[in-house]
């Protein structure tokens, strides 16, 4: 009850401030984005969809989004407050909520507590972090009346190091130990990189490609899926 | 400029010369979508044939390799000290028999094995993590029965399953494979993996892709089945999930560190008896014998 009441909560504010960022002046992002998962994890291989919405305070970021692929539908939503945000470097904290149902076998919900850095300018070469406290809990259907829910606790982190060419392009890569629309325990990271076109009058185009792996500090480098998506979208 | 070399030279001879395989830090050659993909059906071990109640000994984690070590001795003498009808009638190891996935390892797990066989206890295998390490696989084949690592066999009453979980993950071809062959078999179910599914929720040492796990635990709910049998994880760990039991099995290894284990290995014995269709399963602690129940 009280985890449906914080999401609840949670979507009412994500549309509070979406509804009135246009009055507050604020920045925002939309991208809506396409891709494929492909390898040999358990998931047969299919298409995803995502939209991704964000919207920038000078102190604070909210974002969201809502990804489908097949047999899953997921919702994310983030809260990052910056404590301190220079050119040079940035530290701050956030939540985190994800939602993932898996279509006709129960649902996950993700919840992390985060701190989060960035140092260097994007100009020269920027190093970003996010290390954060993770609670997941699982609801099976097939086991519902006799164990509502697993929980796991436990960590992720993320690491991203980029680079803007001419104001317009942004070279980035990193590791992660989750993905907006993907919260495996740890540790099942996936290395990212991606390029992101912006055109001076807000549109953006962008593409990415994300290797996951399979428990790879047990030393037993699996290539679960290799990830290729390309998204546009545009900042206003 | 130099040092700078000497460093690059140092990280590199530290990566290639890992006994782990850190060189297959990102790639090995030989994963689960290439090893098991088809369940193969082999012959129910000859010692239970004629048998409708028989006890199976749990051994996982044996870790063998020229830094470790384990009660092997121990549980010889124990086994020495049986009646005939208390000797366990199979063996099923849960994985991680190597330390390093070494041929020389794997010898020694050879070695094991045929004294074994000498209490007339044939002995299968199941793949975990350690053993594919510095492709370790190719001996596993070579040394490891029953030659493939995933695997079915049936008794009269029950279907045995044993699947190939050592990078962490059925891989899809498994996975599906696994779920058709659960529904399209009609018996009550016992299954056998190195990694636990949930355990005690220790997150780090079950399957970490929580999708797969909740739609294992689902197809396992949905597909009678009894129990799930792990390893990997050395302090064990059970869960009941309602319509079945999880148990993990203590490792055999000696594991001393101090505050953490600082004890000798375990081993268990899974009694069964298909006429009733009871199942217990008691843990033995190679410190001084003592016996505790797991369920």
């Amino acid at each position: 009850m009280i985890m449906k009441r914080c999401r609840i909560l949670f979507i009412l504010c994500y549309l509070f401030v979406f509804l009135s960022a246009p009055v507050f002046g604020v920045s925002q992002f939309l991208e809506l984005s396409a891709g494929t998962n492909g390898g040999t994890g358990f998931a047969k291989p299919f298409f995803s969809l995502s939209i991704a919405h964000s919207v920038f305070f000078d102190n604070a970021d909210i974002l969201g989004g809502f990804h489908y692929t097949l047999g899953q539908v997921d919702l994310t939503g983030q809260i990052r407050v910056w404590l301190v945000k220079k050119e040079a470097a940035a530290l701050g904290f956030g939540i985190l909520q994800h939602s993932g149902w898996f279509l006709g076998d129960g649902r996950e919900h993700d919840f992390f507590g985060s701190v989060h850095g960035s140092f260097g300018s994007l100009a020269r070469f920027n190093f970003s972090f996010e290390a954060s406290y993770m609670y997941k809990y699982s609801v099976i259907k097939s086991i519902r009346s006799y164990v509502p829910f697993l929980s796991d606790k436990g960590a992720a982190f993320s690491l991203k190091l980029q680079k803007e060419f001419d104001s317009r392009l942004l070279l980035y890569g990193g590791v992660s130990s989750y993905e907006m629309f993907r919260y495996p325990l740890f540790l099942m990271p996936a290395y990212f990189a991606g390029l992101l076109y912006s055109h001076p009058g807000g549109l953006t185009a962008r593409s990415q490609i994300s290797v996951r792996y399979s428990d790879q500090l047990t030393l037993t480098a699996y290539v679960n899926y290799i990830s290729i998506s390309a998204g546009v979208g545009c900042k206003f | 400029m130099k040092f700078n070399v000497l460093i690059l030279l140092l990280f590199i001879m530290l990566f290639s010369s890992c006994k782990m395989g850190l060189k297959e830090f990102f790639w090995r050659s030989s994963d689960v979508s290439s090893r098991s993909t088809e369940i193969t059906d082999i012959a129910v071990p000859q010692t239970i044939l004629s048998k409708q109640s028989y006890k199976i000994l749990l051994i996982a984690d044996i870790h063998y390799s020229d830094v470790t070590s384990n009660p092997e001795s121990v549980l010889f003498d124990w086994l020495d000290s049986l009646e005939e009808d208390e000797v366990p009638d199979f063996c099923i190891v849960l994985g991680d028999m190597t330390n390093y996935g070494f041929e020389k390892e794997y010898t020694m797990y050879d070695s094991f094995v045929s004294r074994l066989d000498t209490f007339d206890i044939p002995v299968l295998g199941l793949l975990g993590n350690h053993d594919i390490y510095n492709s370790g696989w190719d001996y596993w084949i070579k040394y490891v029965k029953p030659q493939t690592a995933y695997y079915r066999f049936s008794t009269p009453e029950y279907s045995w399953y044993f699947l190939d979980s050592a990078n962490g993950t059925l891989g899809e071809a498994q996975f599906n494979n696994l779920i058709e062959e659960l529904q399209n078999d009609k018996k009550q179910k016992i299954i056998f993996s190195h990694y636990p599914l949930y355990g005690d929720g220790i997150f780090y040492f079950t399957l970490l892709d929580s999708r797969e796990r909740a739609k294992l635990i689902a197809a396992f709910a949905d597909n009678d089945v009894l129990y799930y049998f792990a390893g990997h994880k050395h302090d064990g760990g059970i869960f009941d999930y309602g319509s079945f039991f999880e148990a993990g099995i203590k490792a055999f290894v000696n594991t001393k560190i101090e505050g953490y284990f600082n004890d000798n290995g375990y081993w268990a014995v899974l009694s069964v008896d298909e006429n009733t269709g009871t199942f217990s399963c008691d843990e033995y602690w190679a410190q001084d014998l003592s016996v505790s129940s797991i369920f």
